[in-house]
């Protein structure tokens, strides 16, 4: 981090709240993929609310297949936010500052997406209430609390309020920024906004500790969120799914796409948003050497349900074993699975000067959440194509256009999303940002300066 | 910098320039007192009680492997805590955590305990029985699994001596240049000329950091094919493909564990509470909270799926691990169920109830007590673990047919337990009269990377970061 200009706070102010205050042409550009996808996705379910379920290939037995690929993807992604905003908080990291907002707010539209998923799955999402609320709308039958597919709605709206109080949270500085620079309504809501930050030494303190707090708190909700939607196929016993890895599996997986995902997003928002001074080659740096540990973590465990698949030799197993690994478009996906999730980018990571190559870490970023939505095809459609003992039972699952085009939606909407809150708040949080620039401590050590910062003592700290 | 301990005898602060380093680690701790001396003699000494149970133990036979279980509890008990410890100090190293410096050498010193691990192996390997007719990894392979099982031993404790060697290296060369004495010889052919050069010091950092990625690698390996070879393996239905991961967290947990009452009793008996602060402490304990909830992660994942799923063959399982025999009405009557409860409370339970609160945490006292707890749930739990698949006769099958009759732990294995104990504390400090237990290197490194400036109206740490 040598030789960074030292920002005064104007300028952080200027820098980062334009898109609030105006509509440059390369943002307003930014929207049109996006949009489009979205409205693809929107005829797409019309046409499936309107037909039913079968303009998809859904079929017996397959009855899960892109909708809830598509779902365990993005609470994958929604991982990211946690990860980037909780844990390196808790761990003092300083690189995180300008990416936390991002993470943070990704995690809450993905989260918001991923839910959409099963009620368009549904076929007839109005029926879904009947299965949500504890009550026993039709003929005494109550939903199944023992059930996963409870729990899920349950851990994951937990996620989606703990989330939602964390990025509001620490938008309020921001939000009392931009209340005392502009006029008229606008004025007026920010104030609303602001919850009347001052900015006094007793309001920063709170700040500070509900930060922590909520990092911890929402820990542990993190990783239930995505060992309960992975005990939705491992509680089952379709042979391939009953497995016991499966929860650290898919939580570090998540963490895996998430982060990759906040790479893309970090190399987007640079880009867009003219972020130079505040996202540098080091913060890649810092990602990617958090993503080299992420991903050996993902392939050992990977390794371990691969291992293990073979390791009681049953009839069932080998024969998903034998279309993941051997058949049509499987073996496909597999090689393309391993290669972009693992072997071509972490050998790439390796090296900082790649690291510190934005376009390079934008695309090999990119290559990973292509591995890693494949990745959760891999595990989920196979085993249900063989779940049954009779092979005459079997089926080949084959996705439709609809499904397709819901898929793509999914990413229009998420990145649509990030560019309508990039209108209203900054999405590098400027607090932060000018937080770092006073802790930020050149030391001469020798001949050289190299950077420092500033931390804390025990006794400062009061909690 | 004083600490918050209530203590008789006052603490100084740490030092100050790079000459107290010297004078202190080089001189100072190295010294070799009576007690150091009567504790290195009387660990010698017991070392040998450790071969004298094998003998013991083979003279009851070697063909029936369910007499040899609580060696079998035994060895893997103080495998997992040995291997573990490197693992902390390496780990923490890769997330570049400065307060670390002062426990790395306490840590990695550890690795000289590899090489009582691979000779303790051999009776393992001898006594336990082969694959034919039981699931396992290797498919029937004809060397499985002694060949995969012994390379994998080998790679780590190569891998962990090999890592020692390049971290001792600069402070062998500090030895050389300022001790005196046969440890001044011994240290001046260990040192292999170095002399501090930028480019040595670059390929150190590169070799570590190599060397350290490949003892991860290897840990996780030889965690994966010994517990599946050796525990797994033996129990008709048990098929855990998380199972690896547990014990290698746990040993993880009770190496960070060992290392944190090593690192209190080193402040107490070695004077090196200057080193050993409150800062390293509290980080530790953190690491030990976190570890102590996975413990539960891990063991719960496995859990719920076994007794969701209501298989037949994972019914037993959870019998012989966790509830013992349903038809025993007194739970406290089933011997399964006892080692599953001590397990569980010291493993994860009573850490969890200390360690949640950072008033507890950020002490001296507390997490010393916790890493004792977590000692004693780490027993429990390798009990739990092989003392009960290894009482297993019954070969291959679908499930469980019965759950068996533990063995009760005879002298031959109170003999090997306090033999490998002994043979890893008098390496440890052996190895300490050379280098001592605070790395020289690391600490002086800690005076560039860390100081303390005025601040507005206070005081402020400065961490410098020059990656």
């Amino acid at each position: 981090m040598q030789d960074r200009p030292r920002l005064t706070q104007t300028q952080v102010n200027e820098e980062l709240l334009w898109p609030v205050f105006s509509f440059k042409r390369r943002h307003a550009l930014a929207f049109i993929p996006p949009l489009i996808l979205l409205m693809g996705g929107v005829i797409a379910v019309t046409i499936l609310i309107y037909q039913g379920l079968w303009v998809t290939g859904l079929q017996r037995p397959a009855f899960w297949g892109f909708f809830i690929v598509n779902f365990v993807f993005w609470i994958g992604v929604s991982h990211a936010g946690t990860m980037i905003s909780s844990i390196l908080r808790l761990t003092q990291a300083e690189w995180k500052r300008p990416i936390t907002r991002a993470a943070e707010v990704m995690t809450v539209f993905a989260l918001i997406t991923s839910l959409l998923h099963p009620v368009i799955h549904a076929g007839r999402p109005w029926r879904i209430i009947y299965w949500l609320l504890p009550y026993d709308f039709a003929r005494g039958v109550w939903p199944d609390v023992r059930s996963p597919l409870v729990w899920d709605p349950i851990a994951i709206t937990t996620y989606l309020t703990g989330s939602i109080l964390f990025v509001f949270t620490a938008l309020i500085p921001d939000f009392a920024l931009i209340r005392d620079q502009s006029t008229g309504m606008r004025k007026k809501i920010y104030s609303s906004l602001a919850l009347g930050w001052r900015g006094t030494p007793r309001q920063w303190k709170l700040q500070g500790i509900f930060g922590i707090l909520m990092s911890a708190l929402i820990l542990p909700v993190f990783v239930s969120v995505h060992s309960i939607v992975s005990w939705d196929f491992a509680v089952s016993v379709v042979p391939a799914w009953h497995v016991t890895v499966y929860a650290p599996y898919f939580v570090i997986g998540a963490v895996h796409s998430g982060v990759s995902m906040v790479l893309t997003l970090m190399a987007l928002m640079r880009w867009i948003f003219k972020l130079e001074n505040y996202i540098w080659e080091d913060h890649f740096d810092a990602v990617g050497r958090l993503l080299i540990f992420i991903a050996t973590l993902w392939l050992f465990f990977f390794f371990l349900d691969f291992a293990f698949s073979f390791y009681t030799r049953e009839e069932q197993e080998l024969a998903v074993m034998q279309r993941r690994l051997f058949e049509w478009p499987f073996n496909a996906i597999t090689v393309i699975m391993i290669m972009t999730s693992y072997v071509i980018p972490i050998p790439l990571w390796l090296s900082k000067r790649v690291r510190r190559n934005i376009p390079l870490m934008f695309w090999t970023s990119i290559l990973v959440n292509i591995g890693m939505w494949l990745e959760r095809y891999f595990l989920i459609i196979p085993a249900i194509e063989r779940k049954n003992e009779l092979t005459f039972l079997w089926s080949n699952y084959v996705p439709s256009l609809i499904e397709s085009l819901v898929v793509l939606a999914s990413f229009g909407m998420v990145a649509l999303l990030l560019l309508l809150f990039a209108k209203v708040v900054p999405l590098v949080p400027a607090w932060e940002a000018k937080e770092g620039i006073v802790f930020r401590e050149d030391v001469q050590i020798g001949e050289v300066i190299v950077p420092g910062i500033i931390k804390e003592t025990e006794e400062d700290k009061a909690w | 910098m004083q600490n918050g301990d209530q203590e008789a005898v006052v603490i100084p602060g740490p030092p100050a320039t790079h000459e107290d380093i010297t004078e202190e680690l080089i001189h100072v701790s190295r010294q070799t007192g009576s007690r150091m001396k009567k504790a290195i003699i009387l660990s010698g000494i017991l070392s040998l009680f450790g071969f004298i149970g094998i003998a013991m133990q083979m003279a009851n036979g070697i063909d029936d492997h369910t007499k040899w279980n609580f060696y079998a509890v035994i060895y893997f008990y103080i495998f997992s805590v040995t291997m573990g410890i490197p693992m902390a100090g390496i780990g923490l190293r890769f997330a570049r955590a400065q307060w670390r410096r002062p426990t790395s050498r306490s840590a990695e010193l550890f690795a000289i305990a590899g090489p009582v691990n691979l000779i303790f192996f051999i009776p393992i390997l001898m006594v336990a029985p082969p694959i034919e007719g039981r699931n396992s990894l290797w498919m029937d392979w004809a060397l499985a699994p002694w060949f995969p099982d012994i390379i994998m031993m080998l790679l780590l404790v190569l891998t962990g001596l090999a890592f020692l060697y390049v971290s001792l290296l600069p402070d062998f060369a500090a030895v050389r240049d300022h001790g005196s004495g046969f440890t001044q010889r011994l240290a001046s052919r260990l040192s292999r000329g170095w002399s501090g050069s930028p480019k040595e010091w670059s390929l150190h950092k590169s070799a570590l950091g190599i060397l350290g990625a490949f003892y991860i690698t290897a840990y996780a390996m030889t965690h994966l094919v010994l517990s599946s070879d050796f525990a797994m393996t033996l129990v008709p239905g048990w098929k855990d493909p998380i199972f690896p991961a547990f014990h290698a967290i746990t040993g993880l947990q009770m190496g960070a564990a060992l290392l944190i009452v090593t690192m209190y009793l080193l402040r107490r008996l070695g004077g090196l509470g200057r080193y050993f602060e409150l800062e390293q402490f509290w980080g530790y304990s953190r690491l030990l909270l976190a570890l102590s909830l996975f413990w539960f992660y891990f063991w719960w994942c496995a859990f719920i799926l076994f007794w969701y799923a209501r298989l037949p063959h994972e019914q037993g399982v959870i019998a012989l691990f966790v509830s013992g025999d349903f038809a025993v009405e007194n739970i406290l009557a089933r011997p399964q169920f006892l080692m599953f409860a001590g397990a569980i409370s010291f493993s994860f339970i009573l850490p969890f109830l200390i360690l949640m609160w950072n008033i507890l945490r950020r002490s001296i006292v507390w997490p010393t007590v916790v890493g004792l707890i977590v000692l004693i749930g780490g027993f429990f739990d390798r009990m739990r673990l092989y003392a009960n698949s290894w009482s297993i006769d019954q070969v291959g099958g679908h499930g469980l047919d019965h759950l068996p009759t533990v063995n009760a732990p005879g002298l031959p294995d109170l003999l090997v337990f306090i033999g490998m104990v002994s043979s890893v504390l008098f390496l440890y400090l052996l190895i300490s009269r050379l280098v001592g237990f605070v790395s020289v290197w690391e600490t002086r490194e800690a005076l560039l990377l860390r100081f303390i400036k005025p601040w507005g109206v206070g005081y402020a740490h400065v961490v410098v970061k020059p990656e």
